[in-house]
């Protein structure tokens, strides 16, 4: 039982780091990224490729966020750019084609084949209290996204940068009209967005498996923790990861096997009936 | 009128096409046809939501599973025709969209396409674990194999034309209601709420009393789609019918042809269907060119071929009346 609740934390904060990213290009560009589980893909590919090259496990995991980072950027301004003022339905289109592409042809380029990562810390265990087993890497993973979550919100709270990612999400029009360079807000947070799940992927990957098609899963995931705790509210990514992740390890131990997945799909049609803007949400949201 | 009689002799010339294609093509080339007959059922359903509505939904395959599902499961436990089960699927569907209306359209936008997204997933795992109804991942097999399944009688012509002969009666009468609603007041109405939520609602439109019948009539004809699949191909999985390739498949038919128009999901249908067949590229790279193509549709023709083509046209009539001097 706390080992399954100890479990369920280290995946729900992975599963909070996909949907951090989501959630922040949702919450400041309005573009529902459907394409967010093929960076979470391409980090993890990246990482493999960079520790077949014989990089160290911590240099490949920053060049993997590097390289998709870079990427995002080049797809932002060849594919989104062009598509600033069309509507939601037309952008969602474009981001599933995206996904569509990249998810196919990494399978080109890498094969179908899972492959597995070697672990920094050779699967060292620690235990607690005797009855909860962990993984080094599992505390590491959760460590760094507690970093990442602790940075963003400073970043967004007391830079600049942040300051202007906020008059975004406030008003586009007038954010431009007082002199803000729109197009560069539009890439560092689409590329930060990519690149936070990039980092989720080579996390993740490193404890399970990396394989091409592992982007679709992990979207579907990012969306459930994403209208759970709000779209575009930083506590509410986080709150609702944990909750997913918890749920489906638990639930996981009750429910017949074949019915774990579903456990998300059923939590987010409950939230939206009960509370449809999500636990942290904004009022702004449209809904009838 | 010309317009009408044009379309009256593609529909004569369709059903003549239908005896003699068969022959002409090899099985291969002929099950292609089939399969664009399926996906551009499937794609005018999802059109009277995407192109009338403007809601995106990724979750209709939901409905196609269903009309598959109900039509192998009544055919196998009752041994029902399959002229019987297409409406029967059809109503199936429709109550399912119904359901699932209730929730998905108290949405908008990106809430909505989470919620559809969501509801396909679910119905995927509930057709795999339900094993007693569905026969599990298994599926459920050996659905219209006997020539007498398909009419209820049996009949010298093979089940192919019959199958073709069926689909195409469905293309055309689903059309008749897609360019039917479009010119009643229920289009009209749509488009007015796709143009200005607000407005149209000041107005006295009231949205989801427009939006449910646009949902469930848009899942019935998915579900026809569904019942005519599942005899043709005798098998009904949870991992085919429920695939979120389906509704990619859709999506695409209805965005190449163009969102909203009565010929488009047809035309785009039939071109995705095709041209990647007959593009000879090599077999591993189609998925990225798919991907591709989608993504350059939406940045450099997102109204789709039909809406293009009628630019061509209006071009050339107002060169021509130009240069003939005619108002």
């Amino acid at each position: 039982m706390l080992q399954d609740l100890a479990g369920g934390i280290v995946i729900g904060l992975g599963y909070a780091l996909i949907a951090l990213g989501l959630s922040l290009i949702f919450g400041v560009l309005r573009i529902v990224n459907f394409a967010h589980g093929e960076f979470y893909m391409l980090g993890g590919l990246f990482l493999y490729s960079m520790c077949q090259l014989g990089l160290p496990y911590f240099a490949a995991l920053a060049a993997a966020v590097i390289i998709t980072v870079a990427l995002a950027a080049i797809v932002d301004q060849l594919v989104l750019r062009p598509l600033r003022k069309s509507d939601e339905v037309t952008v969602a289109l474009a981001t599933l084609g995206l996904s569509i592409f990249l998810s196919s042809g990494a399978l080109v380029i890498w094969g179908p084949v899972p492959h597995r990562v070697p672990d920094p810390f050779d699967g060292d265990v620690v235990e607690f209290f005797s009855t909860v087993f962990l993984t080094k890497f599992d505390l590491f993973s959760s460590f760094a996204t507690f970093i990442v979550f602790a940075g963003a919100y400073v970043v967004i709270r007391f830079t600049s940068a942040g300051r202007q990612m906020r008059a975004m999400v406030q008003d586009s029009d007038a954010a431009a009209l007082v002199g803000l360079n729109i197009n560069r807000i539009y890439i560092v947070t689409f590329a930060t967005g990519c690149g936070l799940a990039a980092l989720a992927g080579g996390l993740l990957g490193t404890m399970f498996l990396i394989y091409p098609a592992m982007g679709l899963l992990a979207v579907m995931k990012a969306f459930v923790v994403v209208v759970i705790g709000g779209m575009g509210s930083i506590p509410g990514a986080i709150i609702g990861g944990l909750l997913l992740g918890i749920a489906e390890s638990l639930g996981g131990a009750v429910l017949p096997s074949g019915y774990k997945d579903i456990i998300g799909f059923i939590m987010i049609i409950a939230v939206l009936i009960a509370r449809p803007q999500g636990l942290f949400g904004g009022k702004r949201i449209r809904i009838r | 009128m010309m317009a009408r009689a044009l379309v009256s002799a593609a529909i004569v010339a369709a059903v003549m096409l239908g005896f003699v294609l068969p022959s002409l093509l090899d099985s291969y080339a002929f099950r292609l046809v089939i399969f664009s007959m399926i996906y551009s059922l499937l794609a005018i359903g999802l059109n009277i939501n995407l192109g009338f509505r403007g809601e995106l939904s990724l979750g209709h395959q939901t409905f196609f599973g269903v009309g598959a599902y109900v039509s192998a499961i009544a055919a196998t436990a009752w041994t029902l025709p399959l002229i019987v089960l297409i409406p029967l699927a059809g109503v199936f569907a429709g109550i399912a969209g119904f359901a699932v209306g209730l929730i998905a359209l108290r949405m908008r936008g990106p809430y909505f396409v989470i919620v559809t997204l969501s509801v396909g997933v679910i119905a995927q795992i509930i057709a795999t674990n339900w094993v007693e109804l569905t026969n599990g991942p298994m599926g459920i097999s050996g659905v219209g194999t006997a020539p007498e399944s398909w009419l209820g009688f049996a009949t010298p012509i093979h089940t192919e034309v019959i199958c073709y002969q069926i689909l195409l009666f469905l293309i055309v009468a689903t059309s008749w209601v897609t360019h039917a609603l479009k010119r009643s007041h229920y289009g009209r109405a749509w488009r007015a709420l796709q143009d200005h939520e607000d407005l149209a609602a000041a107005i006295g439109i009231r949205p989801f009393a427009l939006d449910m019948p646009a949902l469930m009539i848009s899942a019935s004809i998915c579900g026809l789609a569904g019942a005519v699949y599942a005899f043709y191909t005798s098998i009904v999985a949870p991992d085919d019918v429920f695939s979120f390739n389906i509704v990619i498949t859709m999506l695409v038919a209805v965005v190449l042809g163009g969102r909203g128009t009565v010929a488009g999901p047809i035309l785009g249908a039939f071109i995705f269907t095709f041209v990647p067949e007959y593009l000879r590229v090599a077999q591993e790279w189609r998925l990225p060119i798919f991907g591709l193509a989608l993504l350059l549709l939406v940045l450099l023709a997102p109204e789709g071929i039909v809406a293009w083509l009628g630019r061509i046209k209006r071009l050339l009539s107002a060169k021509r009346n130009a240069t003939t001097g005619a108002v």
